[in-house]
């Protein structure tokens, strides 16, 4: 028997609530409403999707769409400065096995990015959808994709940062 | 052939553990990345904030949240309701409706069903909405198996809920119920011939409160059902059936335990 959407919804909260954290820079309410939004919005298309569609990477688009149609366009510039870095070895960069980024940082972290960066790396890197996929959904090409990307490294330094802040550095905790 | 850069490369290989044919521009982006220090300190974050990000995700989503989506996933099904049969509701399912209230009440519930003046039986609100919620979808399942029960609930309600496996009580059906504005399981028994009823509905900050049969509302009149509720830590629960009153209690002990 097909899934209903309650059942769907039931599987995949957890999920698309976490997505919706990091889209909104770790603030709750927005999050739980973006995923009401998300969810609510799909019931009518959820009915007409075909057996064996794709849906998880369905709703996952879903979400990434309401929340950028409910993103000002005024919202989509880097904010306290903070811009994208060149792609590279990062300068704050884990060295293998040795930093554990805060992962309660990460949320936080995503404040700093534009809303068109965080949804192009909580797909990317997070939710693993390949660059034509993402670029789609995103209304970008390729390229366009790649640039945005590279606010990772915003977030990398960002999340990074905040640990050393919490917990040192390297030298710190030698002394 | 031009050399892949290291965008072109990261791009080839995205996402890294995904298994591919090993063609021309696969290896050569492999290539790249085995000679490229910034490209593996690059797969490097990304192996360590996916990492980060799983664990950050490890939480459930808010309990409300669910609530939230539920309620208003059964308001969209029912502006398509006219169209379709209603189910009906029987004697048996108004009983239970109101028992699993008067439980809500004995746990802390602010519930006036039993405190007006005219009993509150007539208060249609409260049937409506348990109605609506078992009218306008598939959240019921019919089953003995306790492991398939167990299985649906967990999923439904996002979190662990196990059918109580007590020698002589069979499991014949678990349905989702909604009692003010909240989802929880309804968990259908048979012993000897008779329905036994059995109501979880998870409330936050509920502390575990021991049994206790229902005066308000057990054996009231001529037979009907006995009531006894209790809670365990986060769900209030409440046995309804028309069993003794002592076979309900110890029913209560073992699924209190």
């Amino acid at each position: 028997m097909r899934e209903t959407l309650e059942e769907f919804s039931g599987r995949h909260i957890d999920g698309l609530y976490h997505g919706a954290l990091f889209l909104n820079g770790g603030e709750q309410p927005p999050a739980e409403d973006l995923v009401l939004w998300a969810l609510t919005g799909a019931f009518q298309e959820f009915r007409q999707l075909e057996e064996g569609s794709a849906t998880e990477r369905w709703i996952e688009r879903k979400l990434v769409e309401v929340f950028l149609a409910r993103t000002a366009p005024g919202d989509d510039e880097s904010t306290d400065g903070v811009g994208p870095s060149e792609d590279g070895a990062a300068r704050h960069g884990p060295s293998s096995g040795v930093m554990e980024i805060d992962p309660e940082a990460l949320f936080g972290a995503a404040a700093k990015m534009p809303p068109l960066a965080r949804a192009a790396i909580w797909l990317v890197v997070f939710r693993r959808w390949s660059y034509g996929e993402a670029s789609g959904v995103l209304g970008t090409d390729v390229e366009g994709l790649k640039d945005l990307l590279r606010y990772r490294q915003v977030l990398v330094t960002a999340v990074v940062r905040r640990t050393l802040d919490r917990s040192g550095t390297d030298d710190e905790r030698r002394h | 052939m031009e050399r892949m850069n290291c965008s072109e490369a990261r791009h080839a290989l995205w996402p890294p553990e995904r298994p591919r044919l090993a063609e021309a521009e696969v290896l050569e982006a492999r290539r790249h990345v085995q000679e490229c220090e910034a490209c593996q300190s690059y797969f490097e974050q990304d192996r360590v904030l996916l990492g980060a990000y799983d664990r950050a995700s490890q939480e459930r989503a808010p309990q409300m949240l669910r609530e939230r989506v539920f309620d208003a996933l059964a308001r969209e099904r029912s502006r398509g309701l006219a169209l379709e049969p209603p189910r009906r509701v029987s004697r048996r399912w108004a009983v239970a409706a109101v028992a699993s209230v008067v439980g809500l009440f004995a746990g802390g519930f602010a519930v006036s069903l039993l405190n007006g003046p005219d009993g509150g039986l007539n208060d249609g609100g409260l049937f409506a909405e348990d109605y609506l919620r078992r009218a306008v979808s598939q959240e019921r399942l019919v089953s003995s198996d306790v492991d398939e029960i167990s299985r649906f609930l967990t999923r439904e309600l996002g979190r662990p809920i196990r059918p109580l496996q007590i020698d002589g009580l069979r499991c014949t059906s678990a349905e989702i119920c909604l009692i003010e504005g909240r989802r929880g399981a309804m968990i259908k028994y048979v012993q000897d011939g008779r329905e036994i009823s059995h109501y979880l509905i998870p409330q936050e900050g509920t502390p575990g409160r021991e049994p206790e049969l229902s005066s308000t509302f057990s054996r009231r009149g001529n037979g009907g059902p006995a009531l006894v509720t209790w809670a365990t830590p986060e769900i209030e629960q409440a046995l309804v059936g028309e069993v003794p009153v002592a076979r309900l209690m110890e029913l209560a002990r073992n699924a209190s335990l």
